[in-house]
């Protein structure tokens, strides 16, 4: 008796590990190539969200709000451009822009010769943020 | 029924090397039909696990003492709940138990994930399944649970057992191991998916995200096992506290300090991209300390109360964390290109530093448990002296180490991300830090002198006050916008952010529990003989003895108390502590008469009888505030349990259109 | 029950009058010997200060040394007979300047580790701006009006 049920667990065993048929494989997945991006922007949408409930709270200074607020948006303005660079590259077809580029506000003018640190991109403009590679650029100047 | 326990187990042990080795060779070779093998090849794991508990649980329900494990662990006498208990009573079962819960897991993450994360779930596969054959080759050849007796050649059935320890026959005892267990193997999956997703290199936090729920389950049974565990000691061990630092008791809180580390600095990788190789590191260090946790229950290097078992299982031990630790730090190294921080720190005086601070406090004081733990044997190895380290060593080391981290858990969630300036600063610190000045002052001119109870008090109140603003705050702009009542818009809050609201809610209830320990500060104690009409006087209580008994029961032999409590004259009631000796196992245990109200316990336990045999020695203990402890311990588990509840509002963003495959609207569940 | 508590009285009377005492109201010098001896009853404190009472091990225990000293025996003779007899982890060292030292120094390293992190993470100071939020990045300004769209949706 127990030689038949040990028989019947090892077979069983064996056959359902083994026994994959094709219809069991899983159908490929779509991957997006912004998934990525998708979830910066979304860590960075809630940190805005939480920022703002504070704010409301009185937690924080009207000054430390406008930094912060500021800073979250450069960020999350170098995560959109990213994704647009990427879209243009990929340049699928049916990609309809919805968004409206705003005119770009009238540059200040200063000294010429900003060079990001991370890219070597060259800047006439003292960017914060590189306009190619996206990094912080404050930091060194050319 | 032995043989079909035996193979079971040998079975699952073949399966699982399969299944490790044909998950990670399908993902190389890019076979899915190999990658679902594996896939299926971790139910069977669980299939074959749970044939072979299922068969030692029902040896032990049924009394078959031809098995030495049930001989050893249970006897006919004992109720049915510890017949089951006693699965995890010794160590080959509990070594078995060990083995399922992790098949348990390993089935659940490989099923809901089983669409999902293609690219690295073969990996995660790979390393439960690693764990798993450590597991299954000590199940096996090192403490197998169906070895049987054998007399002349045959197999034969003793008329009855040892029983499972008495100390062990006990409620809250039975579920102990378990819900420690649930914990300890638990971290294996954020582990095995960290692993995963650094051996491919994932881009961002995936890891994070899929195993968060994951940890906090692990957390929350860590926590709920080290409670049960305080809640045994001090109703069963008799000696008026809870907490002994004891190397098994230590075993259990460390994985839960570093997963309490862990699950703090995860934040800052998902707010801000950063610390991403510290976090790898502790989630790793925190599976090898349950790994190490285990050990030191089940090897009895460390000499404790807990560790029955002095087996060779110690080298297998010694050798998997070795190896294992070595793979996972060559694999950090090796990637460490991959895990760069994304952005940088914008202030010093912000969130992000005092997550610095409270992931330091918190390593520092799981590097000093383990140190203490563990200096006997390093100072045996260095001076050859075998040196162990008191209770009082760890309580001078870890009160104020525990103190300071009070102190971050009010002040931490008062810093802001990136920056906080001074006015915020104020804002928030004024008047929970006023209050708790005033509080000190108050307890000083009540004349408490006692320095580290004055600061804990102190920053008891802080805490709780910022918790009780943020809620107040909270709760008053919902209701002003959506015009809800408070309590309404209380609940409304914790339920738009329930991570955030349901940790608050574990401060208040780790507040709550220094509020406890603060009470040990106070505690009174006197020990006297006493015959029938003796009084003993301890604080305000006054203890009269009305009749002391003997007798018998089936299992044990018992002598039992009966004593009068009066408190400022006022009768009270009865307590009765009992000292019991077990009859099989000659070990003698107490059921101690506790007086529980959530200003003091009044505690009373039968020391044993005097050595002219006439009269019972008292021991008495006065422990202020020590419900709170346990008030502390539900409040953890229920806010623990609340961050578990999916968030009500769910972020919407766009989600970047890709040949319209995805839907255009991701949720972000938090 | 009654009849093995009995024997052990009778072992117990046995010994010295001096041995019982000593294990009810200790001497300093029994305590002296019994701090530097592990309770072996599993309760992480030493034969001193064991706070079980009809401890199995340390109540004989204390009686043994009380024996071991009216004999004339030494502190360390005394502690050795009960490393020979339960093996060398019943030897309860005060704990030495080693314990001490390493959990403060690691509380130190990890003070430096954080310096260290925040020297390496730590942004320049930005140049304090109030005022109307801006992103004076024109290649980013564009985004402007999506971020503000969005943000409204959040509430």
């Amino acid at each position: 008796m127990i030689i038949v049920i040990a028989c019947i667990l090892v077979i069983a065993a064996i056959a359902f590990v083994l026994g994959v048929r094709a219809k069991d494989l899983p159908a490929p997945e779509p991957v997006s190539p912004f998934e990525r991006l998708d979830e910066r922007k979304a860590a960075i949408y809630e940190n805005l969200r939480d920022l703002q409930f504070e704010y409301r709270l009185g937690k924080l200074s009207d000054q430390d709000y406008q930094n912060t607020k500021k800073d979250l948006q450069k960020e999350l303005a170098g995560v959109l451009a990213e994704a647009d660079r990427m879209k243009a590259q990929i340049g699928e077809n049916g990609f309809v822009p919805q968004l409206e580029p705003a005119p770009p506000k009238p540059a200040e003018p200063k000294e010429s010769g900003f060079v990001c640190p991370s890219c070597g991109a060259r800047f006439d403009k003292d960017l914060k943020f590189c306009g190619e590679c996206g990094k912080p650029m404050k930091a060194v100047q050319a | 029924m032995e043989n079909l326990g035996s193979l079971a187990l040998l079975l699952a042990f073949c399966v699982a090397i399969y299944a490790a080795l044909a998950s990670v060779a399908g993902r190389i070779k890019r076979k899915p039909f190999l990658v679902v093998s594996g896939r299926r090849g971790v139910y069977a794991v669980w299939a074959l696990i749970t044939v072979a508990s299922g068969v030692l649980v029902h040896a032990l329900m049924a009394g078959d003492f031809r098995f030495a494990y049930v001989w050893e662990h249970s006897n006919r006498s004992m109720p049915m709940l510890y017949k089951f208990a006693a699965w995890w009573g010794g160590q080959e079962g509990s070594l078995l138990l060990w083995s399922w819960l992790l098949a348990t897991y390993s089935m659940v993450a490989a099923f809901t994930n089983r669409r999902r994360r293609r690219d690295f779930m073969p990996y995660v596969t790979g390393v439960l399944m690693t764990v798993q054959v450590f597991f299954l080759l000590l199940n096996n050849f090192v403490a197998n649970a169906f070895k049987v007796f054998a007399l002349d050649g045959r197999i034969t059935a003793l008329p009855d057992g040892n029983g499972l320890s008495p100390l062990l026959q006990y409620p809250a005892m039975a579920i102990h191991p378990p819900m420690l267990y649930l914990g300890y193997v638990g971290f294996s999956v954020p582990f095995a998916f960290a692993v995963g997703s650094l051996i491919t290199r994932q881009p961002g936090d995936g890891w994070i995200h899929t195993t968060r729920r994951w940890t906090l389950v692990a957390w929350l049974f860590q926590s709920a096992g080290i409670m049960l565990g305080m809640a045994w000691a001090y109703h069963v061990l008799g000696w008026g506290g809870y907490w002994g630092w004891d190397p098994v008791e230590n075993a259990s809180l460390l994985p839960w300090i570093s997963g309490t580390a862990f699950l703090h600095s995860v934040m800052m990788q998902e707010k801000k991209g950063m610390m991403k190789v510290w976090n790898i590191v502790l989630v790793s260090a925190t599976f090898f300390l349950c790994i190490l946790g285990t050990f030191l229950t089940r090897s009895g290097v460390v000499q404790s109360v807990h560790a029955f078992a002095r087996s060779e299982i110690g080298k297998y031990f010694v050798g998997f964390l070795a190896l294992g630790i070595a793979a996972t730090v060559y694999l950090i190294l090796e990637r460490l290109d991959y895990l760069k921080s994304e952005s940088q720190l914008e202030s010093v005086v912000s969130r992000e530093s005092s997550f610095l601070f409270n992931n330091l406090i918190l390593l520092a004081s799981c590097f000093a448990v383990l140190w203490g733990t563990l200096f006997p044997v390093i100072s045996a190895a260095v001076s050859g002296d075998q040196i162990s380290l008191d209770a009082d060593w760890y309580n001078r080391l870890m009160v104020p180490i525990g103190l300071f981290l009070l102190f971050l858990t009010g002040v931490g969630p008062l810093f802001s991300w990136r920056r906080t300036s001074v006015d915020s600063l104020r804002r928030n610190f004024q008047w929970p830090g006023i209050a708790a000045v005033v509080l000190v002052g108050a307890l000083i001119a009540a004349g408490v002198r006692h320095f580290y109870a004055l600061i804990s008090f102190g920053f008891c109140l802080f805490v709780a006050l910022t918790v009780l603003v943020e809620f107040y705050k909270g709760s008053r702009s919902i209701a002003a916008r959506n015009g809800m009542n408070l309590a309404r818009a209380a609940v409304e809050l914790t339920h738009r952010n329930t991570r955030r609201y349901g940790g608050y809610l574990v401060h208040v209830g780790i507040v709550l529990m220094f509020i406890g320990f603060t009470g040990q500060a106070f505690k009174l104690s006197e020990v006297k003989e006493l015959d029938n009409g003796d009084s003993l006087k301890i604080g305000r209580y006054d203890l009269r003895m009305v009749k002391l008994e003997h007798g018998e029961e089936e299992n044990y032999l018992w002598d039992r108390a009966t004593l009068d409590v009066f408190k400022n004259g006022s009768e009270l009631g009865l307590l009765r502590p009992e000292k019991r000796l077990y009859k099989a196992s000659r070990q003698s245990t107490s059921e101690v008469g506790i007086r529980q109200r959530l200003d003091e316990d009044l505690y009373l336990n039968f020391g044993g009888m005097s050595d002219d045999n006439q009269r019972a020695v008292i021991q008495a203990f006065v422990n202020p505030l020590v419900s709170w402890v346990w008030v502390g311990g539900l409040v953890l588990i229920g806010g623990t349990l609340i961050c578990l509840v999916p968030s009500k509002i769910r972020m919407q963003y766009a989600r970047t259109q890709v040949l319209r495959v995805t839907s255009s609207y991701a949720t972000v569940q938090k | 029950m009654r009849r093995f508590r009995n024997s052990l009285w009778l072992l117990l009377a046995a010994a010295a009058v001096l041995a019982q005492t000593a294990s009810e109201k200790p001497s300093l010098d029994v305590r002296r010997v019994g701090a530097r001896l592990m309770c072996q009853c599993g309760c992480k404190d030493s034969v001193a200060t064991c706070s079980m009472l009809e401890c199995g091990f340390s109540k004989p225990a204390k009686e043994r040394i009380a024996r071991m000293q009216a004999v004339g025996m030494s502190d360390d003779q005394i502690v050795q007979a009960f490393i020979r007899d339960y093996g060398q982890g019943i030897y309860l060292a005060p704990p030495n300047a080693f314990g001490w030292i390493v959990p403060y120094a690691g509380v130190g390293l990890g003070l430096v580790v954080i310096w260290l992190f925040i020297r390496k993470y730590r942004k320049p100071a930005p140049v304090a701006e109030i005022g109307a939020m801006e992103i004076d990045d024109p290649n980013l300004a564009k985004y402007k009006d999506q971020i503000e769209k969005d943000l409204a949706k959040l509430e």
